[in-house]
């Protein structure tokens, strides 16, 4: 079952000249799949990313998640189709400052509208499966690294999307961390059968992934 | 959690909120201490005319507040006050006015007469609790006057002074009278020109039998004038006019109206300047955490939710903001409602204005209200451009943000 499919997938920068970020990408992702999107820093991971979770929009092609094509969505129906289909997970973790890990990770559930009872079981139980219970109470300022980016993939699969995009997820990390992350997001996939997408250049993490596509000049060079 | 998390992201910056909060606070607790004291003075103003000769209602026979000329009298006042018999009246007494001149054996003025029943005019006016000298008029040849009038007139308590007056038949009359005592009301107009005497000594200048050219009435409370000056006019019919102060003094009662309402304005005016500093911070505080509006974006917040927060945020400073100033205004009513606030350094304004020189701060609930959401607009203002960046920027440049 086929997760993500772009179909001449496209975004142009205008700059005086005009630069291709992402050019021309025809991709599928099926259900549970942990791939890695390498490539060199400014060949359009990002973008392809950002493009694929629809927080930008193309200049060019379309992208289906899930079957539906996100690219012509408007706004909010889009906010609403990533509170429930996708999960991020960004270099920088982003955790929100002034909320507990607990909180961090309550926050999608609760803009998804899920009951109280509800959200504390389900924030509790993925806690537990990542091994961060005692985190729950803590602040992101009173957390290491490595610990507010297991966090953050609470976060990202708390609501069990069907993908999961991370941005660079290890490279603000130790070797140990990193490690221990991509195999708790590894872990992730395939216990809940979440789709993965990781941008990196981390060798740590495409070595431990099944697919990995080549990204070059906005362009897939290998798959 | 949407108000948790916007409680605080307020508090992220504590110094930051707190010069918001004391400024938003300061800026209502002047709001409301200019208000009430203008309200105050106004009240005071109103009080001292009713107080020192206006009375709540008045009765005339028709055109003399057009042109209160000697020969427009009462003939029957007895039975028209016999007829006064609503129950929130508590005095009415009969009066004779005369326009004149008063003579001291040194000075000529122009004075305005009030010729009373003196035992009901010391119920009726609040002359006799401005005494500086001597003692309140008590028989005919009795006169009190002012202390700018005695000063004027070169008179102490004891001299003597006349005052000349037309009568009824045009002609002109003078009656000799004794200094008996000196007031100092408020009003400095009051002060040099208003002098108080007998009724009977003011029926003979005006050569009037039995007659009067004015029934002043007082009320237990102003709130029952309207009531009252319907009821009269009713009874005594079209031959009368049947006044309320505000219809005595139109243009007073135009310029304290004016007068609280410009307050209120000068106030918003000062406030929307406060507004771009409020603005101002909220745009720092709204950039300063654009990468988490990014995420917020990311994650599934709608734009409309983003700027919710914004606005929450604003709402709760707000709140805040609302509470400490109420607080501080609470506590600046409840202590000078009736101690007052003595403003004998600018006593010389005040006398000419009329308020006294102790000024009793005072506000309806009404205008505390007017002030709240005076606030809030302010406040709202003030974060509305935050709101439309917050709800305008797109998720891709919310994380790009540096």
């Amino acid at each position: 079952m086929e997760i993500v499919k772009t179909e001449n997938l496209s975004k142009y920068y205008t700059d005086g000249t005009i630069v291709k970020a992402v050019d021309g990408v025809n991709l599928t992702l099926k259900k549970g799949e942990f791939t890695a999107l390498v490539g060199p820093s400014g060949s359009g991971k990002t973008t392809l990313l950002n493009l694929i979770g629809g927080i930008d929009k193309p200049s060019e092609g379309k992208v289906f998640i899930d079957g539906q094509e996100i690219s012509l969505m408007p706004e909010k129906k889009l906010a609403k189709f990533r509170l429930h289909k996708l999960g991020f997970v960004f270099q920088s973790f982003n955790l929100i400052p002034v909320l507990t890990a607990y909180e961090n990770v309550e926050l999608i559930l609760l803009f998804q509208g899920v009951p109280k009872n509800e959200r504390r079981e389900r924030v509790m139980r993925i806690f537990k499966e990542l091994g961060i219970e005692e985190l729950a109470d803590r602040t992101p300022s009173k957390m290491s690294g490595g610990q507010q980016q297991r966090v953050a993939i609470a976060r990202a699969i708390v609501h069990t999307p069907s993908l999961v995009l991370a941005d660079e997820p290890t490279a603000n990390l130790d070797s140990e961390n990193a490690i221990a992350i991509v195999e708790l997001m590894k872990k992730m996939s395939e216990e809940k059968g979440i789709t993965f997408l990781i941008a990196t250049h981390d060798s740590r993490v495409f070595e431990r992934t099944r697919r990995i596509i080549k990204i070059i000049d906005g362009k897939i060079h290998e798959d | 959690m949407t108000i948790k998390l916007a409680w605080r992201n307020l508090w992220r910056s504590k110094t930051r909120s707190i010069i918001l909060v004391v400024s938003i606070t300061i800026g209502f607790f002047a709001l409301f201490f200019f208000y009430s004291m203008m309200e105050g003075a106004v009240k005071q103003v109103i009080e001292n005319i009713i107080n020192t000769g206006t009375g709540h209602v008045q009765i005339h026979v028709k055109g003399y507040l057009e042109d209160p000329d000697v020969k427009k009298v009462i003939r029957d006042p007895d039975r028209i006050l016999a007829q006064i018999k609503d129950v929130h009246v508590l005095v009415a007494t009969k009066r004779v006015n005369l326009s004149g001149i008063i003579n001291s054996p040194e000075e000529t003025r122009p004075i305005q007469a009030i010729g009373g029943v003196l035992e009901k005019e010391k119920k009726i006016t609040s002359f006799s609790q401005y005494i500086v000298k001597g003692k309140f008029p008590e028989k005919e040849g009795d006169i009190f006057i002012g202390k700018n009038l005695a000063e004027l007139l070169k008179v102490d308590v004891g001299d003597k002074v006349v005052i000349t007056s037309s009568d009824i038949t045009g002609n002109l009359s003078s009656y000799g009278f004794r200094v008996c005592g000196i007031f100092e009301t408020p009003s400095l107009e009051i002060n040099k020109y208003v002098v108080l005497i007998s009724y009977s000594a003011a029926r003979t200048i005006a050569g009037y039998d039995n007659g009067a050219n004015e029934i002043v009435i007082k009320l237990s409370d102003s709130k029952y004038i309207q009531e009252v000056k319907n009821n009269l006019r009713k009874s005594l019919g079209a031959q009368y006019e049947v006044l309320s102060w505000d219809e005595i003094y139109p243009l007073l009662k135009f310029e304290m109206e004016v007068f609280s309402e410009m307050m209120l304005a000068f106030g918003f005016v000062i406030l929307i300047a406060a507004a771009f500093g409020i603005a101002e911070v909220f745009f720092m505080s709204l950039y300063e955490r654009m990468r988490e509006i990014g995420v917020l974006r990311a994650i599934g917040l709608s734009p409309g939710k983003i700027s919710k927060l914004v606005f929450l945020e604003s709402f709760l400073l707000f709140l805040v903001s609302i509470g400490a100033g109420g607080v501080l205004n609470l506590i600046f009513y409840l202590y000078f409602r009736h101690r007052g606030i003595d403003l004998s350094i600018f006593s010389r304004s005040l006398e000419i204005w009329g308020s006294g020189s102790v000024i009793y701060p005072y506000v309806k609930i009404g205008d505390v209200l007017s002030m709240v959401l005076m606030i809030f607009i302010i406040v709202i203002l003030s974060v509305f451009f935050p709101m439309r960046r917050a709800r305008k920027i797109t998720a891709v440049e919310a994380l790009r943000y540096v």
